[in-house]
């Protein structure tokens, strides 16, 4: 098995686009039916341009993104996600991971991370920490 | 006026995971297979079942009567989360769960619009006699309703 190097950047990892039609699938399958996430007139009316993807989301399509590029098995041990931008429907994400500890002879492994859209803004960062099996 | 009182909690509440449950959540979130989706794939890695994907406990948020957000009528937005585990939610288990408004600190921004930072944490606990802790998620919203009062309790 490959071993994951301190410091070593594992990216760019593009996101699927974040269009309507998905945002309302995890709407439903989330019960966060927050009209911001669903409704232009709503999303407006909050003072955005149009509909936003739930923070949820975004932060569960990094976790994803990290898991299809590694293709181990690992079950997370903590999870932290702080959000700067928010990222408009249709959208897309670029992730950027950096290996910044590692323990328990590789099986714990933690990692900074980033997600920017299209313009290159900070949509998110934080930390994850995965468990490898 | 809304009145918020920091430590406040909800009632302690049951949530059962199916294994359709999770599977649908993990779908949405992008997961076609593996140990999220996949009964074999989780029994080979040594779980029961299926194990939910690291956010699944956002769906619990939706499972009881949160006093503190009940009555805020402008959109929250989410500021930062996060999630620990001491073991894996895994499919075919009750938890029981509590959510607790930890913290809420108001200030002006900007133009002088009055934000207001609410800090919830959610723990889930095994339903077992051991009721060991499985899961806390850690949440801070932010609301600009302008309405709001915080009270410390005496």
């Amino acid at each position: 098995m490959e071993q994951l190097e301190k410091e070593a950047v594992i990216g760019p990892l593009y996101s699927e686009a974040f269009d309507k039609k998905q945002l309302n699938a995890y709407a439903s399958a989330s019960a966060d039916k927050n009209p911001i996430h669903l409704d232009e007139k709503a999303a407006q009316a909050a003072g955005f341009d149009k509909e936003i993807a739930h923070g949820m989301l975004v932060m569960a399509a990094a976790h994803a993104a990290l898991n299809r590029e590694l293709n181990r098995v690992s079950i997370v041990d903590s999870y932290e996600t702080r959000f700067y931008n928010p990222l408009y429907a249709g959208g897309q994400l670029t992730f950027w991971f950096v290996v910044k500890a590692s323990e328990e002879n590789n099986a714990l492994v933690s990692f900074q991370y980033v997600g920017k859209d299209q313009q290159d803004r900070r949509i998110v960062t934080g930390k994850i920490v995965l468990r490898f099996l | 006026m809304i009145k918020i009182t920091p430590g406040t909690r909800t009632e302690r509440f049951k949530v059962h995971i199916t294994r359709e449950d999770i599977q649908l959540f993990a779908r949405s979130i992008g997961f076609m297979s593996g140990i999220h989706v996949e009964e074999d794939a989780a029994q080979a890695a040594g779980f029961s079942s299926l194990v939910a994907p690291p956010t699944y406990p956002v769906l619990c948020w939706h499972e009881v009567e949160v006093p503190w957000l009940a009555r805020i009528t402008e959109p929250l937005l989410h500021g930062k989360q996060s999630f620990h585990y001491d073991s894996p939610i895994t499919a075919g288990n009750t938890y029981v769960c509590q959510l607790q408004l930890v913290n809420a600190t108001q200030r002006f921004r900007g133009e002088g619009q009055l934000m207001t930072r609410l800090e919830q944490r959610l723990e889930g606990f095994r339903k077992d006699e051991q009721s060991e802790r499985v899961f806390t998620a850690d949440s801070t919203f932010i609301s600009f309703q302008q309405n709001l009062k915080i009270e410390k309790e005496m």
